[in-house]
């Protein structure tokens, strides 16, 4: 206390605000945290984005009902097998599955369209899920029975240990991908339709396998984002929305296409909106909006340029 | 043959306007509202499709100018206690000052950055909106936006406007200006070389689209009487996008066809069954995939491949 005994001593003064200080730097530190597991929750569903983008240059408005099918599916699949892992994994691979029909059924027919006509397309599939969503798991939002792993302290605070695995799914989908692109014939053919689809052809790519191979895998990704966020939030018809709207946010900060890029700018949306609400709550839901309109005035390609 | 199509389509507009004139007299306060929402709607389409098919640019985030127009003319007619006359300007302008600001973030990005960035920006309108709970009233909106007509001279006053403004567009449309975008949108480097600023044509596109946008926001303040989020939301953008598609997006009239297609399906199908996003989804893709000229897009090319097939024949 500064007043100790109704007389103000210096020494006092010194450990009142280096208490401050230390309680504001731990704040800071956890806040840090729950922005960076956030930020690993929409690296993976962002990613997913940014994958099919970058394969077949379409930009896919249904990835977040994808990320609200692996939600709903893993919610179901929990409920009969009690198994977490299990039914994110088999909720995802359905997920996968879905987005693969989609491709196969009608997105493949619109590649050589203009990007609008995608768009649209998606958006029209966005409607079908969303529909279909609320005809077979009705409205009301629903939550998952608590995994029960705990928590840590961290700076003086309880901090999920779930977030801790987030984070931990997060990074290993980045060394996943790495080695997938960088280090295997099949991310050497994605790697080369990519930057020059004549030429992958004419060195005997089929472009079609790869096309619907990214929407299975950027799908499998969506679902994955849903099924993991499930024991945070509830599973409700809005959440693919949102997700979607930040996936935008992020593929878009980060360059079309550019899978770095979408790393760091989720990391960035991620980090920033959760010390904006320790710094301005009012302000967190315009953060991330202004922090797009910045980088796109200086760089209007992208942290990184399209891919 | 070109000369009698104008006559039919002049034939045509007068017989629609007789009806649309005659509709009131019905008495039925359901029809009239459904109508005055088709021509605030088709307005809504039209301004949209300045910048989606004349200058290609495909905008996800027209909301936002709807709902800034009839946000900024409800919070000054009930929170201000503003008189109408100067509320009805502020609406406007708030809708021109949005169009430049959003023009300035967005119109260096074509396709899908732009369609994004509109799509964003919009969405930071709606969170504004949705948590500025002592200017906006959050969820629930701004209520008690009165109009002293009753039901069916607010239904005369929308149409008069809705045309003056649907001709107003036409004109400028089918100008010089109209023409430079509609080159910019086929071929921009062209233009370039021609001496104009690309940058400028398009943000002039730009607020003329947000301007007649906040006009038909305006409208359907005084529609309703009050001001929801509903119409700040990306849903909301998406109706335009879907309208011009239904109708045609290079054609004028397109827009007007879809919204009307459009209002009554939705008005028809929610009588039977809740799930009404579906069809429209169903709609959507088949459209996509079919009949990506539209209604009026794919009818026009029958009349004019009707017409050249008999051309040849005299010819030949």
């Amino acid at each position: 206390m500064i007043f100790k005994g109704g007389s103000f001593t210096a020494t006092s003064l010194v450990s009142f605000i280096s208490g401050i200080g230390g309680a504001f730097v731990e704040m800071v530190i956890f806040q840090i945290l729950v922005g960076l597991s956030t930020a690993m929750l929409y690296w993976v569903v962002s990613v997913g984005l940014t994958f099919i983008f970058g394969v077949t240059r379409v930009l896919n408005f249904a990835h977040g009902s994808f990320y609200m099918l692996g939600a709903f599916f893993t919610l179901t699949l929990f409920k009969w097998t009690n198994n977490f892992v299990l039914s994110a994994a088999l909720g995802s691979l359905a997920v996968g599955i879905i987005g693969l029909l989609c491709e196969r059924g009608v997105i493949r027919f619109t590649y050589s369209l203009p990007v609008a006509f995608q768009l649209v397309l998606t958006f029209g599939l966005v409607l079908i899920f969303e529909d279909l969503v609320r005809f077979t798991w009705g409205s009301v939002p629903q939550m998952m029975q608590p995994l029960g792993l705990g928590t840590v302290m961290v700076a003086g605070r309880r901090f999920p240990i779930y977030s801790f695995i987030v984070m931990g799914i997060g990074l290993s989908l980045w060394i996943i991908l790495y080695f997938l692109l960088l280090k295997t014939k099949l991310g050497l053919m994605i790697r080369a339709t990519i930057s020059d689809i004549e030429l992958a052809m004419a060195n005997g790519i089929n472009p079609h396998l790869l096309y619907s191979f990214s929407f299975f895998f950027g799908s499998l990704l969506a679902g994955l984002g849903g099924a993991i966020t499930l024991p945070m939030c509830s599973a409700s018809l809005g959440m693919g929305e949102r997700i979607i709207i930040y996936s935008f946010i992020i593929t878009v900060m980060g360059g079309l296409g550019n899978i770095k890029g979408a790393f760091i700018s989720s990391l960035i949306i991620g980090v920033s909106e959760s010390l904006c609400a320790l710094f301005a709550p009012g302000l967190t839901i315009a953060i991330s909006y202004i922090i797009l309109a910045m980088i796109l005035v200086v760089k209007p390609e992208g942290i990184y340029g399209e891919a | 043959m070109a000369k009698r199509s104008n006559n039919l389509v002049y034939l045509a507009l007068v017989f629609v306007l007789l009806i649309v004139l005659c509709i009131p007299l019905l008495g039925k306060t359901y029809t009239n509202y459904i109508v005055i929402k088709i021509s605030i709607l088709a307005l809504y389409g039209v301004a949209f499709n300045i910048m989606f098919g004349y200058c290609g640019l495909l905008s996800f985030g027209h909301a936002i100018f709807f709902s800034a127009s009839a946000y900024a003319l409800g919070v000054s007619l009930t929170k201000l206690n503003l008189p109408i006359f100067i509320a009805l300007p502020a609406g406007l302008l708030t809708a021109v000052i949005f169009s430049i600001i959003v023009g300035f973030l967005s119109l260096r990005h074509k396709e899908i950055h732009f369609a994004m960035i509109t799509l964003a920006l919009s969405m930071l309108f709606w969170g504004i909106v949705m948590k500025w709970r002592t200017v906006t009233g959050g969820e629930d909106g701004i209520t008690g936006i009165t109009r002293s007509l009753s039901i069916t001279s607010y239904y005369y006053v929308c149409f008069i406007i809705v045309l003056f403004c649907l001709f107003l567009i036409y004109k400028i449309l089918f100008s010089d200006f109209g023409l430079l975008l509609e080159g910019i949108r086929e071929n921009e480097i062209r233009v370039e070389f021609s001496g104009h600023s690309v940058i400028r044509l398009r943000m002039l596109a730009m607020i003329v689209s947000g301007f007649f946008t906040g006009v038909s926001g305006i409208l359907w303040a005084f529609l309703d009487g009050a001001v929801t989020p509903t119409i700040a939301h990306w849903s909301f953008s998406a109706v335009p996008v879907i309208a011009a598609l239904i109708g045609g997006p290079q054609s004028f009239i397109g827009p007007i066809v879809g919204t009307v297609i459009y209002v009554i399906a939705e008005d028809f199908i929610t009588r039977f069954t809740l799930y009404w996003q579906i069809w429209l989804g169903i709609v959507v893709v088949l459209i996509v995939l079919f009949f990506r000229g539209g209604i009026v897009g794919t009818i026009s090319k029958k009349i004019s491949d009707l017409y050249y097939s008999k051309l040849k024949e005299k010819l030949s």
